[in-house]
């Protein structure tokens, strides 16, 4: 073969391949990025942050009308179970108030929500900045050929086939965003709510300076853009909490000062609700949400809605 | 700019080889040169176009110092301008390089407090005063040619070898400069070029950014690595610094083929070597002949007696090991590699031979622990990951946590696999226009792409250098 041969074959063959696999994951549009997904029903299959960041684009705010962002005590509530509005969970395991931002932005910018939920947890501001690359506006374009791609489909395909389902379940995630990590993980709340009392090692209740900074610019944006927030402290075993109350108490002030009284702000740590906080079922370890304790806090929220919200059954037209 | 972004691959290379080409077709020899020398510096100057004065100051420097010394014939005057061209280049590297350094020491030593300068290292610094002090040398025997400032500029400013070497000579770059044959576009080299480019980029972005994923995982927090962790931590490292390095430079090789340009190999197989010397001829080549011609050998080499070749060698690795970066630990690598050499010569000349094998695995683990200096950056790092993999760490068990993604494991592995394959040099070598060769270049502009669009993509090791 001539040199010059080889060069056209190259440059005919790699263009194709290049414009082939473009067109194919352009059409399969896993993430909901390149056309309407208003019939479409989109789940996270593997890699949260990224997915739901890509999700952000396009799918949540055409699809739903308010969200719940927050770390992982938060990301197993299913929003589903909340009929009168959509709702989707935006939370991502592990993440800070600098990675939800990402996803806040994108979804706030790209459509038209009415309300946004914020959890809180001293998790969600012991510390700033991204934590991995991969909330990164670059796999955007990753969405037409990229290594997480592939790793997707992969995963996809494991699941939808329950090939290692004890790894993969394929109910995990819901096109609600809920992350039903319950299935993947120990469920012994008593012996390790009991531990950490025993070692007196409650989690720490440390702010970061520029995590509480980010979180009051967050909520400054949400009212700019007439925004209803409503934020919740999310329950902590009352055994844990009870050597750890002074801490909380100030954690939770400070906190508290970041919202304003148009805001709506829930304690589920208040004395009354102490049939549940104080039960382990409510939890599956120290802190994470069973059933029972993920049905208490959504019907919480529930009523807190209805009482600020009007319903629309789902017409997200008029928003 | 690096060689795996888009703006690289996409807009610069295309645009600047269509521009050179061009106008050498049209006859215009000079300013395709000229053109080749301006992209060169836009390159240069893509990270921080404050550096540019630094690099066009001292090329100008020493272009004038190195035309004195061609058309002075006076032997005591050609030694005082080498003298000063030598230590002004030397000068401008300590300077920028190595103050904040002394100035630790200093604090250290006298228990000032002098403060720290925070001066930012010039990109390629290091690698483009090397090759100018060589060219000085060279000028200063009469070696080198008249050239035109262009010609010289190009010479040290040639984009593909400007950020991390090789470090060439000027005796195999500037005939190719002048060369008419150059000139013309040759599909030949082309194909050849975007062959070893691609196997380049392949190594960086496929196989050395996946090491690194384990190897930075380790460094990060190196007191609680157990038994197993060690080993991976450091053995990450080494593959990492291999693939990534030897990576840009296949990257700049075949960036320069395309010009028609045969820029020398850096890398040959140096896992593969047999002893610490064989170790230094596979690995950064380019470094080591410098380090032998301009250093080991005026030092007096191995002319005067054993003693003296002895520490003519620690005085070289040392230099060598604080050419890397202003840092003991650095201080410490060279020294280990230097030692290690002294005790090689001392063996061969006890004539005790053992099998291959066993030198490649007694070369390898010596490498790769003298790699730890290199990568750490406290001592205490240093310490902890010998420490864990010699079981006297914290946690001394064998539970791997560094591999945090099991899905690059197959990468990782695949690459020790690649160690002990041929090496890029030998499969350019037999590189031709066939169908297998369509094949595999194909296989390897998807990959490369593919990967280039994932977010993995990590700056090359040696930028810091």
């Amino acid at each position: 073969m001539e040199a010059k041969s080889f060069l056209f074959k190259l440059a005919t063959i790699c263009t194709s391949l290049a414009a082939m696999i473009v067109v194919i994951n352009y059409s399969i549009d896993i993430y909901g990025l390149f056309g309407s997904t208003s019939e479409r029903q989109l789940r996270v299959h593997v890699n949260e942050r990224t997915s739901k960041y890509l999700l952000s684009y396009n799918y949540i705010p055409e699809n739903f009308e308010g969200i719940i962002v927050g770390p992982s005590l938060s990301a197993n509530l299913n929003t589903k179970f909340i009929e009168d509005y959509k709702i989707y969970n935006a939370s991502i395991m592990g993440a800070n108030i600098s990675e939800l931002r990402f996803l806040i932005n994108n979804i706030v910018e790209n459509g038209n929500i009415r309300f946004v939920i914020v959890c809180l947890d001293p998790y969600l501001t012991k510390d700033h900045g991204k934590k991995s690359a991969r909330i990164d506006p670059r796999e955007y374009y990753g969405a037409l050929g990229s290594t997480n791609l592939l790793k997707t489909y992969l995963i996809r395909f494991v699941r939808e086939n329950k090939l290692f389902s004890s790894k993969f379940p394929n109910d995990i995630h819901n096109d609600y965003g809920f992350n039903n990590f319950n299935l993947t993980m120990p469920n012994d709340p008593k012996t390790m709510i009991l531990q950490k009392v025993r070692e007196r090692s409650p989690e720490s209740t440390y702010i970061d300076p520029v995590a509480e900074k980010e979180l009051d610019e967050t909520l400054q944006y949400l009212r700019k853009k007439g925004i209803k927030i409503f934020a919740y402290f999310s329950p902590i075993p009352y055994q844990i909490l009870q050597i750890n109350r002074d801490n909380y108490a100030q954690y939770q002030t400070r906190m508290e000062n970041l919202f304003e009284e148009r805001d709506i702000l829930l304690d589920l740590n208040d004395e009354k609700y102490q049939a549940y906080t104080a039960d382990f079922n409510t939890y599956i370890d120290h802190g994470h949400l069973s059933e029972q304790g993920q049905t208490f806090v959504l019907e919480e929220l529930k009523n807190a809605l209805l009482k600020y919200v009007t319903p629309q059954n789902g017409d997200l037209s008029g928003r | 700019m690096l060689f795996n972004s888009p703006v690289f691959l996409f807009c610069f290379l295309p645009v600047t080889l269509m521009g050179y080409f061009i106008l050498n077709h049209r006859n215009h020899p000079d300013m395709a040169k000229g053109w080749l020398f301006i992209a060169s510096l836009f390159f240069y100057s893509w990270w921080n176009p404050a550096y540019l004065p630094i690099i066009l100051g001292s090329m100008t420097f020493n272009y004038f110092v190195g035309r004195q010394l061609n058309t002075t014939n006076k032997k005591t005057g050609k030694k005082t301008i080498l003298t000063i061209g030598v230590m002004a280049n030397l000068g401008l590297l300590i300077f920028f390089k190595y103050t904040d350094f002394l100035i630790e020491n200093v604090n250290g030593l006298f228990a000032s407090e002098l403060s720290l300068l925070y001066i930012t290292l010039p990109l390629a610094i290091s690698f483009f005063t090397f090759q100018q002090i060589a060219y000085l040398v060279d000028s200063y025997k009469g070696l080198t040619g008249e050239y035109s400032f262009f010609n010289y500029g190009l010479f040290v400013s040639f984009f593909p070898q400007l950020i991390a070497g090789p470090i060439v000579h000027h005796s195999e770059m500037m005939p190719q400069f002048y060369s008419k044959e150059n000139k013309l576009f040759s599909y030949e080299n082309f194909i050849r070029g975007i062959f070893m480019f691609f196997m380049g980029l392949g190594k960086k972005v496929i196989i050395a950014d996946t090491f690194a994923i384990f190897a930075n995982y380790g460094y990060s927090d190196t007191a609680g690595l157990t038994l197993s962790d060690g080993w991976v931590t450091s053995l990450a490292y080494a593959g990492q610094l291999y693939f990534d390095f030897s990576g840009y430079t296949d990257m700049a090789i075949g960036a320069a083929l395309m010009f028609n340009i045969k820029i020398p190999i850096n890398f040959n197989s140096p896992y593969k070597a047999q002893s610490i010397q064989d170790f230094w001829r596979r690995w950064h080549i380019t470094l080591s002949r410098f380090l032998r011609d301009y250093i080991y050998i005026p030092l007096g080499g191995n002319r005067n007696g054993e003693y003296k070749t002895l520490s003519n060698l620690m005085i070289t690795f040392i230099i060598g090991g604080i050419w890397h970066g202003a840092g003991w630990t650095f201080v410490f690598w060279g020294f280990l590699h230097g030692a290690a050499l002294i005790v090689h010569r001392v063996w061969q000349r006890a004539n005790i031979r053992l099998p291959k094998i066993i030198c490649i695995i007694l070369t390898f683990n010596f490498v790769n622990i003298a790699w730890i200096f290199f990568r750490a950056e406290k001592w205490s790092d240093a310490i902890n990951v010998l420490s864990a993999m010699f079981g006297f760490g914290t946690a001394s068990n064998f539970t791997i946590n560094v591999i945090t993604d099991i899905y690059s494991l197959p990468i990782a592995l695949f690459g020790i696999i690649l160690l002990f394959h041929k090496n890029t040099n030998e499969l350019l070598s037999e590189f031709k226009p066939s169908k297998k060769y369509l094949a595999q270049t194909v296989g390897l502009v998807m990959m490369g792409l593919l990967f280039l669009n994932s977010i993995t993509a990590n700056d090359f090791l040696y930028f810091d250098f």
